[in-house]
């Protein structure tokens, strides 16, 4: 393969990796921007009726786009926007500068790096694949309410290939949360403590918690409804509540997503300030004291005001309001900091600056917003309507792309070495202002109409302000030519810049590490790669081809349908089993190295990075299989005729496998001890006993499932206790089969010789792992054989 | 929203929504503009330009910055969004649902892409809601499907039809009338048509109306 | 190598569970104490899982607090839900 496609493929560097999630975010931002200018088309005239004069549609069947294709178009709109553009575009700056600011030569991971990429890339690829199918993607909202979701009131190939995109990207933002945090903790260049931290990477690192324990509820709800839609299981479609369950697992995961979005803006913001006023940040300890409070636990505490209207006790209403007030009382002070900033200053109004202020500015009024959003009262009427689409859009675009904006002008020439275009970039601004205004400010007066409503019947007032938002959509899209011209300009020919251009004092710009490793800004602004070849000998093949194995094996489980939909599942499940092959062949006979360097990393010092990496991967997956388990208690309080317990389950089986399982926990143990001992040949012992019980474990499970679906026809479809136990049992059973693969890694790099009393941290960490797992099972086993 | 009509004669759920909106409006309105203004006529100071000096930068702050000036900033923002925060509950009448005997109950049920009503006594309607002037109607509503929104725009009330679960939602027409009722949760297709009319009629004219129902058999419970 | 402590630690999660079984079989069909026995067993059970087999007590406390997090979050979460239409 030839060099230019094998690096980028292969890549597993830091630098290009962030270039790739740029580029893709801009691709899919397009996208995005496409199906709502059809939208806005769609909606800038209504549908005639008698008596009505003016430009209008036919008829509610003769309009622009029908309404199977604008729900298509909304759904996908908000799903692209928010997860394949804004984050990303984020993750594109974090990646690039993140390890650069503190001092760290790359990721801590670096295939997992590019492997949350592709997964990333490919999920949003299967995303939209879903238009291409009979019946088109799903056209539910991006919040797909449940039971809308259902493969009942939502046929075919397509929403479920929307999901599996949907799925591919949670895990994709999980292992890159668990990287960047890990980054942090253990990577930073010898100097960098924790004060140190430039404001940039200290709201990535926000962002990062907050994505950690929301993204897992949102693989949750995802997985079941894949399971649901797929399967067959009944958790959504359960008429006591379901829709409510899909809510609250939403929005749990939905409302800390919102800051997710809006806070790497609010970390440029706190980088590009003080460099164009001539001043520090004002009050930066308590900006970060306040944004660490947003983040844990005041953005894990609000969910509920999205539901202000499903049916919730009055108190819940009540609670969460109050929560939602206080969250605001952090994001006031932060603000007026940044305001504070402006004072006693001297301010170059430079393309990031100007983007910057506007950013704030329409912050301030999407933020107001918001407080209206947060009385359960007002709520009555501005739920579900343009309001609310007003309120969102002036935080999410407005606040947050405008300071993405901002972020990308100021690090173009650090990414370059040339310099853009001033003129086009002040353009630029004027220009996305206006249209944006245009398009969002009339949207707060059309409190009373509905929002997801494909067509309207003529009313004065709503005639206008939908014509006025359209001609706003058309000149904010307009306007973001100038973006993409400036990007030209740059790439063609640009201005060289000095490595400085903006007098900056973060370490990214100026390098603080003497000696620097090969990350570090010693390189000035050249292209990466162009710096010397310093990472060819980072390119793995591996991450790539897993997450294309993963994508294939959802989108032939989301086509199973079709005859040739196994195939394609067959495939996938193949190509990841040679993909998972390689990259443990990779680490067994070191083909992949990077260099062992000094670093910072208290307070996780006396604290390898793997079980570091490990221990944070758990505390995502309690939040997983916590909401799982809070979906089963939950569906189960309010269902009436659950078999009474003991009559389905064999419970001395039951008990008979939590034996094996526990003993199996014991033997793990006796493993890692052996080990630290010396003991080799005892370890692998261990660890074989390991393997057989777990095994067991499995293969009573099996026979327990043979009885329970052909002796008792109790499936996974058969009732909603079945599809209770089958999801969560079935999930815990996924968990210990790759616990016996990684057991078979283990053993074998141990008869290689790869552990010794010294260096035994795969072990260490698989124990961790199993004792999770056991853990799981101490839970599972009383609720649903017991109880 | 009657927001044309002058306030007391207002129906009272309009009135509620009305006033705390106010409320709102104001205070969220006067701090944009404060905010804004401030920073606006900040960077107009303090922005570079030829001839300007560059104000001496004192670096007054500790280790904590300006805390208490922050801390300030806290009670005054506190007490503001407290305050409207205070309002919301005192509105709360808007949502609890009263309990006078004299109520009228209607039920309410969702489906893809209409809404039905059923009274009292058993007869459903399917294309509008008929209500007596100045009462208190209490809505039932759930759906058969999908979640709905029922939404009432000149009444300021609404509330989501789930399946399988019975939410309520009271209101109080103070004019007689035709008013709209349209859905707000996506679900569908045929999401922008679910629509249907609320008519308010006297008194008298509704009594004659209702007596002249054929009578259905209960309903069966639930949807 | 010390075999008493781990043995020790898996023989009580062994009587336990064995102890949940038997609460289950023994006791009159009233939902909600048994539901509170086995509860309290497994989460005591997981606490010691936690301390002894993953050995979080010999983490700095930083690992200690990164577990809590979820935990406490998982609570309001499912703690919400349940009382979501609490009469």
């Amino acid at each position: 393969m030839n060099a230019w496609l094998s690096r980028w493929l292969y890549t597993t560097n830091h630098k290009d990796v962030g270039l790739l999630y740029i580029a893709g975010s801009m691709y899919f931002g397009f996208i995005g921007a496409i199906l709502i200018l059809l939208v806005r088309v769609e909606l800038a005239i209504p549908v005639c009726a008698a008596g009505v004069s003016g430009m209008c549609w036919p008829s509610a069947t003769q309009t622009f786009l029908s309404a199977a294709s604008f729900n298509q178009a909304v759904t996908l709109h908000g799903l692209i926007m928010i997860l394949w553009f804004l984050s990303p575009l984020a993750i594109g700056l974090a990646n690039y500068f993140l390890p650069l600011q503190i001092g760290a030569s790359d990721l801590a991971l670096p295939r997992v790096n590019a492997f949350g990429y592709w997964l990333w890339l490919f999920g949003g690829i299967i995303a939209t694949l879903g238009f291409f199918m009979p019946g088109g993607n799903t056209a539910g909202g991006w919040t797909a309410y449940s039971p809308l979701s259902s493969s009942q009131f939502s046929p075919g190939a397509g929403p479920t290939l929307a999901f599996a995109g949907l799925i591919m990207l949670a895990t994709s933002i999980t292992v890159g949360s668990v990287n960047i945090l890990l980054t942090v903790a253990v990577s930073r260049g010898p100097g960098i403590t924790w004060r140190k931290i430039p404001m940039f990477s200290w709201f990535m690192l926000f962002t990062i918690i907050a994505m950690l324990f929301s993204f897992p509820s949102l693989l949750a709800a995802l997985l079941i409804l894949i399971s649901d839609r797929v399967l067959g299981t009944m958790y959504f479609s359960a008429s006591a509540g379901g829709s409510i369950l899909w809510d609250d697992l939403f929005w749990f995961f939905g409302h800390p997503e919102v800051y997710v979005v809006l806070l790497p803006a609010f970390g440029l913001i706190a980088e590009i300030f003080p460099v164009f006023s001539g001043r520090p940040l004002a009050e930066k300890n308590i900006i970060l004291i306040c944004t660490g409070a947003i983040v844990i636990p005041l953005s894990y505490m609000v969910w509920s005001h999205h539901m202000f209207l499903t049916g919730v006790t009055l108190s819940e209403d009540e609670a969460f309001s109050v929560a939602t007030i206080l969250i605001s009382l952090p994001f006031d002070i932060i603000t007026l900091a940044f305001i504070k900033t402006l004072t006693r200053s001297s301010i170059r109004l430079t393309a990031p600056m100007v983007f910057c202020i506007g950013s704030i500015f329409l912050f301030i009024i999407g933020g107001v917003t918001g407080v209206f959003l947060s009385s359960f009262v007002l709520d009555v009427v501005y739920n579900n309507t343009y309001f609310v689409v007003g309120h969102f859009h002036y935080v999410m675009v407005g606040a947050a792309i405008f300071g993405l904006i901002a972020g990308l002008y100021y690090y173009i020439p650090k990414m370059t070495g040339k310099m853009y275009h001033e003129k086009m970039a002040n353009w630029h601004f004027i220009t996305s202002f206006i249209g944006f205004n245009v398009l969002y400010f009339p949207m707060f007066f059309l409190y009373d109409m509905p929002r997801r409503i494909y067509t309207y019947q003529s009313l004065p007032s709503w005639n206008t302000l939908n014509l006025i938002s359209t001609v706003g959509a058309f000149i904010f899209a307009a306007s973001q030519i100038l973006l993409l011209a400036n990007i030209i300009y740059v790439w063609r020919g640009g201005k060289i810049s000095p490595p400085n251009p903006w007098g900056a004092t973060t370490p990214e710009w100026v390098p603080v590490i003497t000696g620097a490793s090969h990350g570090a800004a010693a390189a000035t602004g050249s292209m990466p790669g162009a710096e010397g070849g310093e990472h060819h000998g980072h390119l793995s093949s591996r991450p790539i081809w897993l997450a294309g194995g993963i994508g294939l094996s959802l989108l032939g489980l989301a086509l199973m349908v079709y005859s040739w939909g196994l195939a394609v599942f067959i495939a996938g499940l193949a190509v990841d089993g040679l993909a998972i092959i390689g990259w443990m062949y990779e680490d067994l006979h070191e083909k992949f190295h990077m260099p062992e360097e000094v670093t910072e990393s208290w307070p996780f010092s006396a604290i390898p990075k793997m079980r570091l990496g490990m221990w944070i991967f758990l505390s995502t997956d309690v939040i997983v299989f916590g909401a799982i388990l809070g979906a089963y208690l939950y569906i189960r309080s309010f269902t009436p005729n659950w078999p009474i317990p003991g009559s389905v389950h064999e419970i001395p089986l039951g008990l008979a496998n939590t034996i094996v399982l526990l003993t199996s926990g014991l033997t793990a143990f006796l493993a890692l001890e052996s080990v630290k001992e010396g003991k080799q040949r005892n370890m692998i012992m261990w660890l074989c006993a390991t393997f057989v019980l777990g095994a067991t474990f499995l293969g009573i499970k099996g026979a327990e499932w043979y009885n329970l679906y052909f002796a008792k026809g109790f499936t996974w479809n058969s009732s909603i206790a079945g599809s209770t136990y089958y999801f969560t049992v079935g999930l815990h059973a996924a968990h210990v089969t790759v616990g016996l693969v990684l057991m078979v890694y283990l053993i074998r790099k141990a008869m290689m010789g790869g552990y010794t009393k010294e260096n035994h941290a795969g072990v260490e960490n698989f124990a961790l792992y199993w004792a999770f797992v056991d853990i799981v099972w101490i839970f599972v086993f009383p609720l649903f054989y017991l109880l | 929203m009657l927001s044309w009509l002058p306030f007391a004669a207002m129906p009272p759920t309009v009135k509620i929504f009305t006033t705390l909106q106010n409320y709102y409006l104001i205070l969220g309105g006067a701090a944009s503009v404060i905010v804004i203004g401030y920073m606006v006529f900040q960077i107009a100071k303090n922005r570079e330009r030829p001839g300007r000096q560059t104000p001496a930068y004192h670096h007054e702050e500790g280790e904590w910055g300006n805390w208490k000036g922050v801390l300030m900033l806290l009670c005054v923002t506190g007490s503001v969004l407290a305050f409207v925060e205070y309002q919301t509950f005192a509105s709360a009448n808007l949502v609890a649902i009263p309990d006078p005997p004299s109520a009228l109950l209607v039920g309410v049920t969702g489906q893809q892409y209409s809404w039905s009503f059923t009274y009292p006594n058993g007869y459903t309607d399917f294309q509008n809601m008929t209500v007596p002037v100045d009462s208190i109607v209490i809505l039932n509503i759930t759906s058969r499907d999908v979640t709905h929104g029922l939404y009432i725009p000149e009444l300021d009330v609404a509330k989501d039809a789930q399946p399988g679960v019975y939410s309520e939602l009271w209101f109080n027409a103070t004019q007689t009338g035709v008013y709209t009722i349209q859905c707000r949760q996506l679900c569908g297709v045929g999401h922008a048509l679910m629509l249907s009319k609320l008519v308010v009629e006297s008194v008298a004219q509704y009594n004659a109306w209702y007596a002249k129902l054929p009578v259905a058999p209960p309903a069966k419970g639930g949807a | 190598m010390n075999y008493k402590t781990p043995v020790a630690v898996w023989l009580y999660m062994i009587v336990t569970t064995i102890g949940e079984v038997f609460v289950f079989y023994s006791a009159k069909p009233d939902a909600f104490s048994i539901t509170i026995a086995i509860g309290v067993i497994a989460m005591i059970n997981s606490l010691v899982a936690a301390l002894f087999l993953m050995n979080i007590r010999k983490e700095p406390p930083v690992i200690q607090y990164l577990m809590l997090a979820p935990l406490a979050l998982i609570m309001v979460l499912i703690l919400t839900m349940l009382f979501a239409f609490a009469q």
